[in-house]
């Protein structure tokens, strides 16, 4: 429906205030505010334990908030119970009701809307058709695999139009290449049926390769929040950094400032770095941390001096790990026979940011 | 190949095996002998009094034109009633158990549950006696408060209230039944209701389930085989029962162990007591039949 939608003219469909959850003493979410745009797909992600499936199931409704504001399309449904929500979840583990047939299953939401039967019927498969898993109706849910499954558990969550869709990292439990798989067809369905996809995951790659943007939560807050692209080249906290890609971490002084971007000198090299979105660039003389991938070094370049310590086969590419004679130790990324027999490596800085210590 | 080293060493373990299953019979055989006695030969002797004198259907067909046959039905109609009472109690309590209350508690409640059963069960249908008696406890509350003018007639009295050929068990004779049967369904429910997983119960509240619906679509069907196999456990020593009837039902309440008792005692007819057995034996019989019919009730009530 709203596939050709930027960012910048989607209505909020979507938004938190304050949202904060304590389970006796311990807080499990703390302030979250968000705001997804309809027809978006909105990844919120985060280690074990960051609070995001908590989050989610505020959303949901099966969990009640012990504080702050929760809205859809505008109505205040802080309070509302989950079977009067606007929203559907796809859980961690699915949850297919066992004693229902397929088509049964994806049309449970229809016929509890009180959508009459033959609509029902004609809906469901329609659903299923779009999922791929067209005849299926009439299977036992226990007889599919873990694919085919996740299939039917997304039909049944998407069959009733909610404003929202909620899932909770529902490819977990899937192999690599399925995976991968799934992922894509994630996204071809979001497409095609158009609805508000939020998706919470502690796999960064996933939450990158399909969303829009995504928020990355830790110990029950957001850190920070943004496009894919932005959050990983750009990260304004280390923790981000860290989280959603190798980072090689440097601290360092800043030398000068020129069109946006600083001069830094760290670890015994001085290159030119990106400031972190959000910041302002940190003062002549500042200390900085500076964020570099490990893609965007190579070796034999003239910006460091150190050893290579270990190289590790990955296929595409190779990983070497270089203790720099400064101290700090960088990992490079580098294609795999780029840099067989290397014993001392310099790297350059291609691209870095910023974010001031 | 022979003498002490030709002998081939696995050939032991046969042998064991050989040794084994003798022992293990001879064990068996003792059991399965005393439970033939005590459970196939009582049953054989009643069925062969009950076609006395010589052999004759004559005793079952007295029981046809007696005054019994509504002592038999009514006697069902109590099972199937209570049975229910108790179903009705035990599903939300041990929905509440398994899945809202704290873990810690779970155990200390369930414990609680079955402290019943460790009760002499007369004395359990006395206690009744001690609370619904006209200067029983909760009369002498009844009156003392001023919400009566005289004592309630909660004892020994029949309910009046029918169904079909059915009547309800009066107050005094139903609470005594519910307290003494309600621990084996409540521990029966309890199993098929802790393994209901709690997430489907969420994924039709997450779908617009009110409360009957997730009810009716998935607690029920998740759970009804521990329903049934509860049911048929105490419904047919609830339609059997002698205690409960003799202490707390009114004397127009009989039930069908009374009758029998009062026959095999009183009137010293054994065959026709015996007849009365084995048509409530098979009555009940047929029943738990229907009952065990479905696999995941067979399942159920292998766990007990």
């Amino acid at each position: 429906m709203s596939g050709g939608a930027t960012v910048s003219d989607r209505s909020t469909i979507l938004r938190t205030e304050g949202l904060t959850k304590r389970f006796g003493t311990a807080t499990a979410v703390e302030d979250v505010s968000l705001s997804v745009g309809a027809g978006e797909f909105f990844a919120l992600v985060g280690p074990s334990g960051c609070g995001k499936t908590t989050t989610l199931r505020m959303l949901a409704g099966l969990e009640s908030p012990s504080g702050g504001r929760i809205e859809i399309a505008g109505g205040d449904i802080t309070d509302s119970p989950a079977q009067d929500r606007d929203t559907n979840l796809v859980f961690q583990e699915l949850v297919l009701f066992t004693h229902m047939t397929v088509a049964e299953n994806v049309a449970y939401g229809l016929a509890r809307d009180g959508v009459p039967r033959d609509e029902r019927r004609s809906r469901a498969a329609e659903m299923l058709a779009t999922v791929g898993l067209e005849g299926f109706g009439d299977r036992d849910p226990t007889e599919l695999s873990g694919g085919q499954k996740q299939r039917v558990a997304l039909a049944r969550a998407l069959v009733n139009e909610p404003a929202v869709l909620l899932l909770d990292e529902p490819l977990s439990s899937l192999d690599r290449k399925l995976r991968a798989e799934m992922r894509a067809e994630l996204r071809r369905i979001q497409d095609d049926v158009g609805t508000t996809f939020l998706y919470v995951t502690h796999d960064q790659e996933s939450a990158m390769s399909m969303s829009d943007r995504l928020a990355v939560m830790r110990d029950g807050r957001i850190v920070e929040s943004g496009p894919p692209e932005s959050l990983y080249g750009h990260p304004e906290t280390a923790f981000v950094a860290d989280f959603l890609g190798n980072a090689n971490l440097l601290t360092g002084r800043v030398r000068d400032r020129r069109d946006g971007r600083v001069v830094v000198d760290a670890a015994g090299g001085r290159f030119t770095a990106a400031v972190g979105e959000g910041r302002s660039a940190p003062a002549s003389g500042a200390d900085a941390t500076v964020m570099i991938r490990p893609e965007n070094l190579r070796l034999r370049g003239d910006t460091f001096a150190g050893t290579v310590r270990d190289v590790g086969y990955m296929g595409a590419h190779r990983e070497y790990v270089v203790a720099l004679d400064a101290g700090p130790t960088l990992q490079v990324r580098s294609g795999a026979d780029d840099g067989v027999g290397v014993g001392v490596a310099d790297a350059a800085v291609v691209d870095g940011a910023g974010a001031d210590g | 190949m022979s003498g002490p080293t030709g002998r081939i060493p696995w050939s032991l373990p046969e042998r064991t095996d050989r040794r084994r299953a003798v022992v293990d019979a001879g064990l068996a055989a003792v059991p399965t002998a005393l439970a033939v006695a005590l459970g196939v030969v009582p049953l054989a002797v009643l069925l062969v009094e009950s076609l006395s004198p010589p052999v004759t259907l004559s005793n079952y067909a007295a029981l046809g034109e007696s005054v019994y046959l509504p002592v038999l039905v009514r006697s069902l109609g109590v099972g199937v009633v209570i049975t229910g009472a108790c179903l009705a109690v035990a599903y939300p309590v041990t929905y509440w158990l398994a899945h809202v209350c704290p873990v810690r508690y779970r155990l200390p409640i369930l414990i609680s549950f079955t402290l019943p059963l460790w009760l002499n069960y007369v004395v359990l249908n006395y206690t009744w006696v001690w609370i619904l008696a006209t200067d029983g406890i909760v009369n002498t509350v009844l009156t003392a408060g001023g919400l009566v003018d005289r004592p309630l007639d909660l004892l020994r009295t029949a309910s009046g209230i029918g169904i079909g050929p059915v009547e309800l068990p009066g107050p005094s004779v139903g609470l005594g039944f519910v307290h003494i049967y309600l621990p084996y369904v409540l521990l029966t429910m309890y199993v098929s209701m802790e393994r209901l997983d709690y997430r489907q119960v969420e994924a039709a509240r997450d779908l617009g389930a009110g409360g009957l619906r997730v009810f009716r679509d998935v607690v029920v069907p998740e759970t009804y085989a521990g329903a049934v196999a509860g049911a048929l456990i105490v419904y047919a020593r609830i339609a059997g029962a002698f205690a409960t009837p003799q202490i707390l039902a009114s004397p127009s309440e009989q039930m069908i162990a009374q009758i029998i008792t009062t026959q095999f005692y009183d009137v010293l007819d054994y065959p026709f007591a015996a007849a009365v057995s084995v048509v409530f034996l098979v009555v009940v019989l047929v029943g738990f039949g229907i009952g065990a019919l479905s696999t995941d009730v067979r399942a159920e009530l292998k766990r007990w």
